[in-house]
């Protein structure tokens, strides 16, 4: 193996992987990027996203030509399949297994006031995510990769079985909300990747998502530090012109010299807060791409931080 | 004009997708309107509470529920506002409204019953929409009570900003619902047969079963309540002195999903005061002349590219900007440039500048 591939995230990444990060930081892409390096090295590779009932196009399968994923897998490209985890697809699968008849099945999810009560009661929407997407974990794909929804804290997928068990401790509810935890919870074979902004708030977002996985025992892939500014310069040219820039009329930093130097801060910041942590991980820069169509090709343009 | 909403309007939501930057536009937004009128409060049910961050205050008293802070006369000075100018902040905190409401309908023993469960206690995480209900509920009784004169609401991080319209729906429907007779089996209901089964039971666990029987014979109490209430936010909108201001920034998935809410907010006619750009990349300031004498021609070399390469970020942003400003015509547009040397201060005061005209 040359340097250039070892040092590739793509042999940092686990069976199942969950790329989060707040809205605005690049996520989608980031996903299909990494979906498409998985697949691109031989690994049957599934990558899916969490429906959303808004009826908007989606993101990420426009990426690849498409309005919407299916809620089974679909072959988008050579070893690549897209699926969309939908919550409705979820509670059907799930009451079947119990029930056995699918048509019991079809007249309790037929019903208006069931169909109203899962989609507002709660939790049972994210319950039919989770059980969707225990589905696919079950499944024989090498790679997963799951794009999670930028809602604003991470009481998201991975916590799920944690406050539902709470609730509901036994039957068979339990029985796989506990094997969902398994798969996820397992160090060796699942991760949870931050990606994030080089700007001091969404770093600090980053980084105490970090924390709560931590405390949570939820394992950690790395810090994604996205659209990284062009710099060309050493970092003593980089001194020196911030200097300069400061004793300018104007006394402020240019523009774009202001962008490296939040840059170089969040990076320091992130490698920082990997030190202080207890479990492993890296910092994975990716550059910013002036055009579309070069993010596709932003897997293998990371690179990783040396600590 | 949103010039003229600042004045006369007295709500204005802050809607928009994640990550674009609604609190700063929130913000900004109020500055704008104290410099005009005497009573501004500014909203939010950010649980990461970076409107008050914004406006410099304190650790300790993020803790608030539910009270506005009025900003101190060094903030109001530092934002270029006069020092008479009446600004406060406040945190909604869905949880705090919920109490109130529950304490409000039910008597104080069955309020607490209601209160120990479970599903009451994990609820305002696990309900959809909640969270946009009890910011209604509560813009609603602001409003009502007249101790202000504009009320700017930072609306929750969602997976879509859509969500937030929907919500008093959503609420509406679910109590609406059977639901609550699956677990209430005297009512008389054609649905008591999902009881029959017995497999409800069985599906749920013992406990679960339990604690919903309590949950929905409780609540069952405050449902009326709500659907009233419900009723009358889907009037919300139709109050001529209540509108939208929209939030986008000029990357591309954004922008996808600004036009999407514009569309849905035009389909629902909910009126929109304007349509902000949030985070437009400028020109990179760099004047080859000034630099010539002061660097090694390298490094020089280096600037020139560096240049080019944010130039072509503005030039960029720019271009989508006008292709989305064609596709709707006749709206009202505000760009805030992306900054990366301001302090907070400094944004908010001249972002707000900008609104003047």
């Amino acid at each position: 193996m040359d340097n250039a591939t070892s040092n590739s995230i793509i042999h940092d990444l686990r069976r199942i992987n969950l790329i989060s990060g707040k809205g605005g930081v690049g996520r989608t892409t980031l996903a299909a990027a990494l979906a498409r390096a998985s697949a691109a090295e031989g690994k049957k590779t599934l990558l899916l996203e969490i429906e959303d009932d808004s009826g908007w196009d989606s993101a990420l399968a426009k990426s690849f030509g498409r309005k919407h994923f299916q809620i089974e897998p679909e072959l988008l490209e050579k070893n690549l399949y897209g699926i969309s985890l939908s919550a409705v697809v979820g509670q059907e699968r799930f009451l079947q297994s119990f029930l056995r008849l699918k048509s019991l099945t079809d007249l309790v999810m037929g019903n208006q006031g069931v169909k109203w009560f899962l989609e507002g009661a709660p939790a049972f929407k994210e319950m039919g995510v989770f059980f969707h997407l225990l589905l696919q974990m079950r499944s024989d794909f090498d790679t997963l990769i799951l794009d999670l929804p930028a809602t604003g804290h991470f009481v998201g997928l991975a916590r799920l079985p944690e406050l539902l068990l709470k609730m509901i401790p036994f039957g068979p509810i339990a029985e796989r909300l506990r094997e969902g935890q398994k798969f996820l919870y397992d160090r060796a074979n699942s991760a949870v990747w931050i990606v994030t902004l080089p700007q001091p708030l969404p770093v600090s977002e980053a980084i105490e998502l970090r924390t709560v996985l931590q405390n949570e025992s939820l394992p950690f892939g790395g810090f994604i530090l996205n659209r990284a500014p062009f710099n060309p310069f050493t970092e003593q040219e980089e001194e020196l012109l911030e200097g300069l820039s400061r004793k300018s009329p104007a006394g402020k930093l240019l523009v774009d010299l202001e962008r490296i130097r939040r840059f170089r801060e969040s990076r320091v910041r992130l490698k920082d807060a990997l030190v202080a942590g207890t479990d492993r991980g890296a910092v994975w820069i990716a550059p910013e791409s002036l055009r579309p169509d070069q993010e596709l090709l932003l897997s293998r343009k990371l690179k990783k931080v040396e600590c | 004009m949103l010039k003229d909403a600042l004045l006369e309007k007295r709500c204005l939501m802050v809607c928009g997708g994640g990550g674009v930057g609604k609190t700063t536009v929130a913000a900004s937004l109020a500055v704008a309107a104290a410099r005009v009128r005497k009573r501004v409060l500014v909203v939010t049910i950010d649980p990461a509470k970076r409107l008050l961050q914004a406006f410099g205050f304190s650790d300790a008293l993020l803790q608030e529920g539910g009270a506005p802070l009025a900003l101190s006369g060094e903030v109001l000075a530092r934002l270029g506002l006069p020092a008479d100018a009446g600004l406060s902040v406040a945190i909604l905190n869905p949880k705090w409204v919920l109490d109130r409401i529950v304490s409000q309908s039910l008597g104080p023993g069955q309020g607490t019953k209601l209160k120990e469960t479970v599903i009451y206690r994990e609820m305002g995480q696990m309900i959809h929409g909640l969270q946009e209900y009890t910011a209604y509920e509560w813009v609603t009784r602001m409003l009502t009570d007249d101790e202000y004169d504009l009320i700017v609401l930072d609306t929750p991080p969602a997976f879509h900003a859509k969500e937030f319209f929907n919500a008093p729906a959503k609420i509406r429907n679910l109590m609406e619902s059977r639901v609550f007779q699956i677990f209430i089996p005297s009512g008389s209901s054609w649905i008591p047969s999902l009881l029959t089964f017995g497999w409800v039971e069985k599906l749920l666990g013992e406990r679960i079963y339990r604690e919903s029987r309590m949950f929905f014979e409780t609540f069952t109490a405050l449902r009326d309540r709500i659907i009233a209430r419900c009723g009358k936010l889907s009037e919300f909108f139709s109050q001529r002195d209540v509108s939208v201001v929209v939030v986008g920034t000029p990357e591309s998935t954004p922008i996808l999903e600004l036009e999407g809410l514009i569309g849905f907010l035009e389909e629902k006619r909910i009126p929109i005061e304007a349509v902000v750009m949030n985070q437009v990349e400028v020109p990179s300031g760099f004047e080859r002349e000034s630099w010539a004498s002061e660097v090694s021609p390298g490094v020089l070399e280096k600037l020139d590219e560096m240049k080019l390469h944010q130039d072509a970020k503005a030039d960029r942003a720019f271009e989508s900007i006008q292709r989305v400003k064609a596709r709707h015509p006749g709206r009202e547009w505000v760009e805030f440039p992306m900054v990366y040397s301001l302090d907070g201060f400094e944004i908010l005061r001249q972002n707000s500048e900008k609104m003047k005209n």
